[in-house]
């Protein structure tokens, strides 16, 4: 019996998931693991079969055979996660109605100057967007916020009809406070949908997202129903930062995804860019006490009829089962720098991912973009080079030995402003530290209650 | 301080230290002839988990010397698979 290459995490005292380069697992338990390293052929003929077909055993004439599938895997892993299809982010203003707590990109002043697109650059942004890639192109317009803007909107949107033909989608990222009749008759007919934040019960959501002199919670909240009534809730989604108003309280943002009629759900830790790394109040440890808290109401609600997705499991759990998933940017490797996302800001430069633009803004000795969308050059930043060729986790220390390793990703921004380079130390990242809590509790969830393992079945099938 | 003594004939330096990387309490590595002498502020939860961390670094290390040949196979395999589709 020939032992194939593989890493190893223990879920439990007698549990152990095991992987390989191929993203093939298994749940074994550590007596098997044991006898697997040292003396596979005394492990039973079931788990000899299981472990062969999972590529972590070979026997006798098979081995070349099963090497050779294992260095397949690898490949079209590699291949899809190198596929350049990016969604595109144009940010028409930076400037913001809001003054949040946990804001990710020091917004500029609803008064302020300069922080606004120059219309005339939005024909130019459309060829690069034609000519970098093949359609279906997705488009996301980011801010600030951006409905500060909405006449850059609809010249984004004329252009992209211009040059893009039909086979494109547009997403706006907006907190809705300034959503009224104009935009929604005007977006009715159109490929355009709606992203916002909902950070939990109107108190928890005021105390976040804070709009002077009105509630920020109620403008949200007229405003997306109005979307789903009048659009359709497909329409608009909404995603959930959590900071420590909402901590010790899952059953909050349940109520209010509840009283909003949502059917999704994507729920994240605070990140720490930007202002918000000034702001980090809770530890991952006590994140996960939250999230398993919610995800044991949204277990109930399931079981009681009423179907919730939580996407931020989904994903997770995509990168598991679904091989090949590889177009969510923040999970990927190599990093979905530039292969998943390319931003044209408000200045007119271009930058491989939102967390770049971020990062930009606190960091200003150093220049993170591709230069001006009028000069783009992408071999020319030795900065971002340095970036994508650190993206494999592959070769990087503490992630070549995890187990989560082929589902997992890297962020390279992230460690270069929390520890002022792109690989960073895994014992104290953020990012890795969440993410393999994530993969943890979604295998022991997956592998030991068959009500949670329905759930995250139909989710991976979505 | 705590001090750990650990015998260079049970742990590797390359267990020893991938362990190390995952210890989240101040550490020093010293050595003589035969031990590894780990100097670590912590509790003894700290220590438990240093040994748990051992224990599992040993088994990868197991793992990768078994497999140290096919991997090098594998890599090679793909490097040419994607030469070949570029």
């Amino acid at each position: 019996m020939r032992l194939l290459p593989f890493n190893f995490d223990r879920l439990t005292e007698s549990e152990v998931i095991i992987t390989n380069v191929a993203g093939f697992h298994r749940c074994i338990s550590s007596d098997d693991l044991s006898t697997l390293v040292y003396e596979p052929s005394l492990l039973d003929c079931e788990a000899k079969e299981d472990l062969q077909s999972g590529l972590f055993l070979a026997e006798g004439a098979d081995s070349s055979v099963l090497s050779a599938s294992l260095a397949s895997g690898l490949s079209k892993r590699l291949m899809a996660e190198m596929t350049f299809q990016p969604v595109y982010m144009i940010i028409p203003t930076l400037r913001c109605d809001h003054t949040c707590s946990y804001c990710q990109v020091s917004r500029a002043s609803i008064n302020a100057s300069n922080y606004d697109l120059d219309k005339s650059l939005i024909p130019l942004i459309m060829r690069k967007i034609r000519s970098l890639s093949q359609p279906p192109y997705k488009i996301e317009i980011q801010g600030g916020e951006p409905l500060l803007r909405f006449d850059l909107i609809q010249a984004i949107y004329d252009e992209a009809v211009k040059v893009l033909g039909d086979s494109f989608e547009i997403v706006i990222a907006t907190s809705l406070s300034l959503f009224n009749e104009e935009v929604l008759v005007w977006s009715s007919d159109k490929p355009i949908n709606f992203s916002t934040s909902l950070d939990g019960s109107g108190l928890v959501h005021d105390a976040n997202r804070i709009l002077p002199g009105t509630s920020s919670f109620t403008k949200f909240s007229d405003s997306f129903w109005l979307i789903k009534e009048r659009l359709g809730a497909d329409r608009v989604s909404s995603v959930t930062t959590v900071t420590s108003e909402l901590i010790d309280n899952p059953h909050s943002l349940i109520n209010a995804a509840l009283e909003l009629g949502l059917n999704d759900l994507f729920v994240r830790p605070i990140s720490p860019y930007g202002f918000a790394g000034h702001t980090f109040e809770y530890s991952i440890s006590d994140y996960m006490r939250f999230y398993s808290e919610l995800m044991a109401s949204v277990i109930d609600l399931n079981l009681s009829g009423r179907r919730l997705t939580e996407h931020s499991a989904a994903i997770h759990l995509k990168r598991i089962f679904n091989p090949g998933f590889s177009h969510y940017a923040d999970l990927k490797s190599p990093s979905g720098f530039l292969f998943n996302s390319l931003l044209f800001n408000y200045d007119g430069k271009v930058y491989g991912s939102d967390e770049a633009r971020m990062l930009q803004r606190v960091a200003t000795d150093v220049d993170l973009s591709f230069g001006h969308v009028e000069t783009l050059d992408f071999t020319a930043n030795t900065v971002a080079k340095h970036v994508m060729e650190n993206g494999f986790n592959l070769v990087q220390p503490g992630c070549e030995s995890c187990a989560y390793q082929p589902y997992c990703g890297v962020d390279p921004m992230q460690n270069i402003s929390l520890f002022g380079e792109p690989v960073g130390l895994k014992s104290n990242s953020f990012y890795c530290t969440y993410h393999k809590s994530m993969f943890r509790y979604l295998f022991s969830k997956y592998y030991s209650d068959c009500t949670y393992k329905n759930m995250f079945d139909r989710w991976t099938d979505e | 301080m705590r001090e750990i003594r650990l015998s260079k004939d049970e742990y590797s330096e390359w267990v020893l230290r991938n362990a190390l990387y995952w210890v989240n309490v101040p550490w020093q590595l010293v050595s003589d002839e035969s031990s590894w002498i780990v100097l670590m502020d912590g509790s003894s939860e700290s220590i438990d988990n240093l040994y748990k961390l051992l224990n599992d670094y040993k088994l990868r290390e197991m793992i990768s010397l078994r497999t140290e040949n096919l991997r090098s196979t594998l890599i090679c395999s793909v490097l040419s698979g994607l030469q070949e589709r570029i």
